[in-house]
């Protein structure tokens, strides 16, 4: 045999994919931290939260990462892509970047992303409950129906979300998402 | 003495269990779509036995033939055919003789002989124009082939005896006649399942003269006059017999090395024809009556013995790494003895020396040593130790013991000394030949290497390529003629002789279907036409042989044969070779689709219906 | 109610589905491996199936260690030294079979020998005591039985242990939709025999009938589409979900006595042992339902659902599985003939198969195999 006809393989970059999931998990997080202004119910679910929560949402093995926590004052805050030294309290792993590609493109809810093993929680299993309703509020704003129905479990029904609040927020949240 | 004008056109039945014989008629529907030989042994078969039964009971039955051509004159055509079902491979076995028993039962009045049934004790018979003797065998049984010929000399000029080998049923047992054989799938065990330890024929009770004098002479002699102008023929074979192959084959990447691990070696030349007419001072021992001459006999250890053939010097010499002559023929003169396929005998043992290196079995067998090869020769012909393991070929030794990626076999059938990977069509060939891997199918390796008319490492035209030479093959051994005169009446024609091979070859490449029409072949049909008076042009001459293949086939499919049959040993399939710096492996399947859909099967390889009536094959 | 004594394995882990594949380096992570030796066979090369494997394992810290495409499909003694002198050479810590039937057991054993560290012939005799190396099967629909069992076959060896299980099974449709459908027919019965006989066991437990219960159900919804049109993603997927099943029942009951034969007979016809096995089960069945004991009711269950379980008399239970399972055999028409006679298996050799499988498998005597044959044989 013949063994320099079977190299090493390294592997390569999906830099496409990488580039918009990262921007993904960017709008993801400046949105939630908008939404935590705008949406009462996710001011309520942060509220609930300890203090000194912090969310690492990443894919695995070398990102991107988003870093969403409270900071001191209780505020909720973006905190960019990069490892300052963060302990973070509620890790949630994508297991590869075709699984956050199925995840950022709607195929699959978050709910469904776990069920089929390719999102590991690391944490609090209340903290990361309500997480995923605070993500599935964001979707809800963000995106437009027939596409955040694909993403949320159950999307809210007219007297959970009446049309005024879901499209004055989705304005807001954009707005604050993508300037301040 | 009197005459037959063209064929007897009868055969004797001979019933062991009954101890009786009939008279059994030829139609002459069936000899103008079969030919003879072997063609018509297998309809006769067809037509005789189901399908299914156990090759070493009574219901076998083995069928000689001696075709047209026997005892006419036509050059080269000494030779007669069988038809049985092979032990070995559990299909239907051909073989292909020039000994002398052919001539006897043609000059006895009979075209073909058929046994069938098993007697309860040893026998021999005899047999003349009146019918047959059953003769008691007990003093011959145990007694080895040369001394039973030699004692039955004065009961018949030609006589068919199986050795040791045949009476314990090995499984690739030989029949012997002259110092010619019946070698291939094992026909020595069925004769010895039967209990017959030899045949003879009278003989010289009839003379045949064909129906067409003229038109039988002009083709005969106009053949005659290729044979002694065709380099291969009237040099190379004559003078050096078919160890002229070795140094062919050396050079071309054919010759099998170390089980089929290497296509040549260094030291090739020492058991090349070239050296060894020279070493051992070679005269001519042939087949009677034969106008090229390529059988040899010369002073070997002190003694006048046959040189023994390429397939004999390849499979025991370079096969095994053993590159002295004399142990050769001597591995040569014990197969001889016990009535043994030098093929599958050598390859079986190849195949343990392999098995030994790598652990499988425990023997004293070696690569490049001669020691104890003659012990295992002769365990094998008695069955004793591992001889009787050894004795069922290397299919089932692969399935006791494991290696089957180096047991080298198609079908069950040994291959012969030529590697597939030098040459892909004569890789195709071996694939689908209907008794296993046999070289003699088409013999494609001397049209791809030694004549350079096919490129042998394209896929172009492989597959319409080999139909066609099995085709011509199939018939040229219904004739029955030695397949050898193909290299003077397929090359001697004018249009192949005077196109430049650079012409020739990417046209028989590319356009193969095209070129084969334009291939010269009628001076077989020609003499068949004069002999019997009937009319046969070469398209229908060809379309006969394609009928006899297909039906061996579609007889052989009865039997559970199919795609997954036409295969290789994983050993081509995989490995290369250090004597090819491309490292070529054989890409089988593209070759056995183009080969299926040039002869008309479905993708199982199984012959269609519409092939089956447009040849005229009856299905049973 | 719970059987009196039972003990019970399943090692692998199972990721089946929708980029399946892509779940690869976390598991080879979560085994402590980073460099796999990757065995596929120049078929699944050829159609790309190596090309999806390998940019499955990108963006990842998994290097290809080699990627061999020229496995044969028989595990002999000089590829497995071969591709264990690769795998030393190139500091590979596991090891991916890309594909079925003989590329998975030639990864099993490269496991036995790097992992043992001994020659694969000294492998037969030793008992293997503690975990090989990582092992991840990614089949292929073409599985002849035994690829995600804890058994591995080689030369003509046969080599029983825990620690052959693979570690992960993924099941991608990417890889399982290139079969034909003689292979799918030749895959479904195999993990049919292996699941019914694993649990017409003299001793059943609930656990094995589980896997096997799977196994049956989806070999039962999913093959008849399936056979018909190889491709289909969800059937495909499906029939190598019952496989793995299957394996697992097979790995955990004693081999039955369909199985044996149907090895005896493709060893020396080199048919598919799943083709034969169709062939045997269809008249191991129909003896058994006249038998003592009978069928077991609860295949019912499995195959037709709870709804027809409920609605059949109790008493016709037996008899409308062994009709059930005849329904899901019969979907291999086109493939498989009903008797052995239609597979031109001759008559006389019957007795030599009988004769091995009981050498090899003594928990039958040979008349009992040789029965099974004749009946098989022209289906009286």
């Amino acid at each position: 045999m013949n063994a320099l006809q079977y190299p090493e393989i390294k592997p390569k970059k999906k830099f496409i994919k990488r580039i918009y999931i990262a921007v993904m998990l960017w709008v993801v997080g400046r949105a939630i931290q908008a939404a935590a202004k705008v949406d009462r119910e996710v001011k309520e679910e942060f509220a609930k939260l300890k203090d000194n929560f912090l969310l690492k949402m990443w894919i695995w093995p070398n990102g991107p990462a988003m870093y969403v926590g409270k900071t001191k004052d209780g505020k909720v805050k973006y905190l960019g892509w990069k490892d300052k030294g963060y302990k973070p309290t509620l890790t949630m792993t994508i297991k590869s970047v075709e699984a956050a590609m199925l995840l950022f493109t709607f195929q699959e809810g978050t709910a469904i992303s776990t069920a089929r093993n390719r999102l590991v929680v690391d944490g609090d299993l209340p903290d990361a409950c309500a997480l995923v309703r605070i993500l599935n509020i964001v979707e809800v704003y963000l995106l437009p129906k027939i596409i955040a129905k694909l993403a949320v479990k159950r999307y809210p029904k007219w007297s959970q979300m009446n049309p005024l609040r879901k499209h004055f927020g989705r304005i807001l949240i954009y707005v604050r998402a993508f300037t301040f | 003495m009197q005459e037959i004008t063209g064929t007897s056109n009868k055969v004797i039945e001979v019933d062991l269990t009954t101890q009786s014989h009939r008279e059994i008629p030829i139609s002459e529907k069936d000899l103008e779509l079969y030919l003879g030989g072997k063609g018509l042994g297998l309809k006769l078969f067809y037509d005789r036995v189901p399908a299914g039964i156990d090759p070493l009971s009574e219901e076998n039955e083995f069928i000689v033939m001696t075709g047209v051509y026997l005892g006419t004159g036509a050059p080269c055509a000494g030779r007669f055919a069988a038809v049985t079902k092979s032990p070995l491979t559990g299909l239907m076995g051909t073989g292909s003789c020039g000994g002398p028993f052919g001539m006897a039962l043609k000059t006895s009045g009979w075209d073909g002989l058929i046994i069938k049934g098993k007697a309860k004790s040893p026998v021999y018979l005899v047999i003349s124009s009146k019918g047959v003797e059953f003769k008691d065998a007990k003093k011959f049984w145990g007694k080895d082939t040369q001394t039973v010929q030699k004692a039955l000399e004065k009961e018949g000029s030609g006589a068919l005896v199986i050795g040791q080998a045949g009476e314990n049923k090995v499984l690739y047992a030989n029949i012997c006649s002259g110092h010619r054989f019946l070698g291939r799938c094992g026909m020595g065990a069925v004769l010895g399942s039967k209990n017959v330890k030899a045949i003879v024929a009278k003989g010289n009770e009839f003379k045949i003269v064909p129906k067409n004098p003229r038109k039988f002479d002009k083709a005969r002699k106009k053949t005659l006059k290729f044979i002694n102008r065709n380099p291969i023929t009237s040099v190379s074979y004559r003078q050096f017999g078919t160890n002229a192959n070795v140094n062919l084959n050396n050079a071309g990447g054919l010759l099998p090395v170390r089980n089929f691990t290497g296509g040549s070696h260094g030291e090739a030349h020492k058991i090349s024809g070239e050296e060894m007419a020279e070493r051992f001072d070679t005269k001519f021992s042939t087949c009677k009556p034969c106008a090229i001459l390529c059988g040899h006999k010369g002073n070997i250890n002190g003694e006048i013995r046959q040189v023994p053939e390429y397939e004999t010097i390849g499979t025991f010499g370079s096969n095994l790494e053993i590159f002295d002559p004399v142990a050769v023929s001597e591995f040569n003169e014990l197969c001889t003895k016990y009535g043994l396929d030098t093929i599958s005998t050598a390859v079986t043992i190849a195949w343990a020396m392999e098995a030994t290196e790598k652990g499988l079995i425990k023997t004293d067998l070696k690569f490049g040593s001669p020691d104890n090869v003659a012990k295992t020769i002769t365990d094998i012909a008695y069955r004793r130790g591992f001889g009787n393991d050894l004795a069922n070929g290397t299919r089932k030794l692969s399935q006791k013991y494991g290696g089957a990626d180096f047991a080298i076999h198609v079908k069950g059938l040994e291959m012969a000394a030529y590697d597939p990977r030098g040459a892909w069509g004569q890789a195709l060939s071996y694939a689908v030949a209907n008794r296993g891997a046999c070289h003699l199918s088409t013999a494609s390796f001397a049209v791809e290497v030694y004549l350079n008319m096919h490129d042998p490492f394209s896929l172009k035209g492989k597959g319409s390529m080999i139909a066609f030479l099995e085709d011509v093959t199939c018939a040229i051994n219904s004739m029955h003629v030695c397949q050898f005169t193909a290299f003077a009446v397929e090359l001697e024609p004018f249009v192949v002789k005077y196109t430049p091979t650079f012409l020739l070859n990417p046209m028989v490449t590319y356009l193969n279907p095209i070129a084969t029409k334009f291939m010269d072949v009628s001076l077989w049909p020609e003499m068949w036409s004069g002999i019997t008076g009937k009319r046969m042009g070469m398209f229908k001459w060809i379309k006969a042989g394609r009928r006899i293949h297909v039906l061996e086939r579609y007889m052989n499919t009865r039997e559970g044969i199919s795609r997954k049959d036409d295969t290789l040993p994983q050993r081509f399939l995989t490995e290369g070779r250090h004597c090819d710096p491309q490292q070529r492996t054989v890409p089988l399947e593209e070759l056995v689709d183009s080969y299926y859909k040039a002869r008309g099967f479905d993708e199982n390889g199984i012959p269609k219906d519409r092939t089956l009536k447009r040849l005229k094959i009856e299905k049973k | 109610m719970i059987p009196y004594n039972f003990t019970f394995l399943s090692h692998p882990k199972i990721c089946s589905g929708l980029k399946a594949l892509e779940h690869i380096p976390f598991e080879l992570e979560s085994l402590n491996a980073r460099k796999p030796l990757v065995i596929t066979s120049a078929r699944w090369a050829k159609k790309g199936l190596a090309k999806t494997l390998t940019k499955a394992l990108y963006d990842s810290n998994i290097t290809i260690g080699a990627l061999f495409t020229n496995a044969p499909n028989y595990p002999s003694v000089t590829i497995i030294n071969e591709l264990s002198k690769l795998y030393r050479d190139r500091g590979c810590d596991s090891i991916i079979a890309l594909g079925s039937g003989g590329i998975a057991h030639i990864a099993k054993a490269v496991n036995m020998v790097v992992s043992l560290k001994t020659d694969i012939l000294q492998c037969t005799d030793l008992t293997i005591s503690s975990p090989l190396k990582p092992l991840i099967c990614v089949p292929t629909a073409d599985c002849e039985g035994g690829e995600m069992a804890a058994v591995a076959y080689y030369e003509r060896f046969e080599k029983q242990s825990d620690f052959l299980y693979p570690d992960v099974i993924v099941i991608d449709s990417r890889i399982t939709r290139h079969a034909t459908s003689q292979e799918i027919a030749n895959c479904a019965l195999t993990s049919l025999a292996h699941a019914i006989e694993a649990c017409g066991i003299v001793a059943p437990n609930p656990i094995n009938d589980a896997y096997a219960h799977t196994a049956l159900s989806f070999i039962y919804q999913y093959f008849p589409k399936t056979i018909k049109k190889p491709c289909y993603k969800d059937g495909s997927v499906a029939i190598v979900n019952a496989a793995a099943c299957a394996d697992t029942a097979f790995s955990n009951a004693p081999q039955g006595i369909v199985h044996t034969l149907a090895q005896a007979i493709a060893l020396d016809t080199n048919l598919q042992p799943g083709i034969v096995m169709g062939i045997l089960l269809r008249y191991s069945l129909a003896a058994k339902l006249h038998a003592k004991g009978g069928i077991r009711p609860e295949l019912l269950l499995a195959l037709a659902g709870i709804d027809t379980y409920a609605k059949t008399p109790e008493k016709d239970r037996q008899k409308a599985a062994y009709d059930y399972l005849t329904k899901c055999i019969d979907a291999t028409c086109n493939y498989v003939p009903s008797t052995l006679k239609g597979l031109h298996i001759p008559h006389y050799k019957l007795k030599e198969y009988a004769r091995l499988a009981a050498a090899k498998n003594k928990q039958h005597k040979e008349n009992e195999y040789m029965a099974l044959l004749e009946k098989s044989f022209e289906g009286k």
